[in-house]
């Protein structure tokens, strides 16, 4: 039996070339594509830096973002939660807050926004997923905002 | 919507300190007029701030209603349910124990319900009269307020206080509050520039001889504007608890915008 069965292939080819099945291909060539991991975001920490004394010279549309119910629902399916297992890390304060009672990281960002941001005047945003993220001006506008908090957390 | 204007006050004002709701309940106006002067409360901020200009009200209040940004959402996202002073002369600690209620929903920390009572208790020497409202929030600012947890919402007397009220009292101050000053020509266009920015602002009107919390400015028609608030008279009153004081008879005689509560998640 071993020794037809190279007979037995090569007929077979012959016959499904013949019928049409599988045509060489002609054109050019197909592109190699790499086959890439999904990339994976982590829960994302924010924090936002305002003051309560200039915020009445923002622009509508950015203290709309402010306080948007996307920015709100966004943070609550996608931030990690604080050490009472339930409470997104997400918090917004003026420059003065006292955070003592709060988890280290949600200092940590707020430090890092007071730092950086307190000079420019505007409102300040960190968003970081634990090995990446923005720190700088909030954005102008939910769509902005949207975009910076997607690109470290996901959609 | 149940709004409250020149046309219509009279029907809302009380009479020796008694109005009938609209529910039929009895309720006692409690609420003193001011008395303080600017500047002398302790945590207080001066109101030192530009107005957003009048031109600008109409498109900003579409912009944040468009955005989800208004308080009235906020609330209701984070199930902050209307408080019901029931029978009580506590409006004035209602109205304060709201305010640091929205200021914490608004800096994203865990919703926990606080308690009216352990506000109005100290400051009245545990009594059921009428308080001054700054006296509410120095209490608020100094001590803090309980969750009803600790200490039921319209308690009167020491004797309903848990152990522990005061440590968890510590957790829920106010630590900055801008003092709006009493009525002038520019108390609404102040009130209604912290409304625009997402701060509630807790007032007192001295024809109601009552506290409430103004949460949102809205307009009411083409360029009449007037203030979202919320009563303490339970979800029965006006719309889910919220009716509108249009400017004029809306525009309060004292009040005070809560900025920053303590940043504490429980």
């Amino acid at each position: 039996m071993k020794k037809w069965l190279p007979i037995i292939l090569a007929l077979l080819a012959s016959v499904i070339a013949s019928s049409g099945c599988v045509r060489p291909h002609q054109g050019p060539p197909i592109p190699v594509v790499p086959i890439v991991a999904p990339i994976v975001t982590a829960p994302i920490r924010v924090v936002i830096v305002k003051d309560n004394a200039t915020a009445n010279r923002l622009p509508s549309a950015q203290l709309a973002a402010l306080n948007s119910s996307n920015l709100r629902n966004y943070c609550q399916s996608h931030c990690q939660l604080g050490p009472d297992g339930r409470t997104p890390e997400f918090r917004t304060y003026t420059w003065d807050a006292d955070l003592r009672m709060q988890s280290q990281g949600i200092r940590d960002a707020f430090n890092d926004a007071v730092l950086n941001g307190k000079s420019s005047g505007v409102p300040w945003l960190v968003v970081n997923n634990g090995t990446t993220g923005y720190s700088g001006p909030f954005p102008a506008t939910d769509a902005d905002l949207m975009a910076v908090l997607k690109k470290y957390g996901g959609e | 919507m149940l709004i409250i204007d020149e046309s219509n006050w009279r029907d809302h004002a009380g009479e020796n300190g008694v109005v009938i709701d609209g529910g039929g309940q009895r309720r006692v106006m409690a609420c003193k007029p001011r008395r303080a002067p600017v500047g002398s409360l302790k945590y207080a901020v001066k109101p030192e701030f530009d107005l957003i200009p009048r031109n600008e009200y109409s498109s900003r209040i579409k912009d944040i209603k468009a955005a989800g940004a208004d308080t009235r959402t906020l609330l209701k996202e984070k199930r902050i349910p209307a408080f019901d002073q029931q029978q009580t002369s506590t409006c004035h600690a209602q109205s304060c124990a709201l305010g640091v209620m929205a200021s914490r929903a608004r800096q994203g920390e865990a919703t926990v319900i606080l308690s009216p009572g352990s506000i109005s208790g100290p400051i009245t020497g545990y009594r059921d009269e009428g308080a001054y409202i700054e006296d509410d929030l120095r209490q608020v600012a100094d001590f803090g307020v309980a969750t009803i947890d600790f200490v039921p919402p319209n308690q009167i007397s020491r004797r309903g206080w848990k152990p522990g009220a005061e440590e968890n009292a510590k957790l829920h101050r106010l630590t900055q509050w801008i003092d709006m000053g009493s009525k002038d020509s520019q108390m609404f266009d102040r009130c209604a520039t912290q409304l625009l920015l997402g701060n509630p602002v807790c007032v007192a009107y001295d024809w109601w001889e009552h506290a409430v919390t103004l949460i949102d400015l809205v307009e009411i028609s083409p360029g009449v504007f007037g203030f979202e608030f919320r009563n303490s008279w339970g979800a029965t009153y006006g719309d889910d608890g919220y009716g509108v004081l249009a400017e004029g008879r809306g525009t309060p005689n004292a009040a005070y915008s809560p900025v920053q509560a303590t940043a504490s998640t429980y």
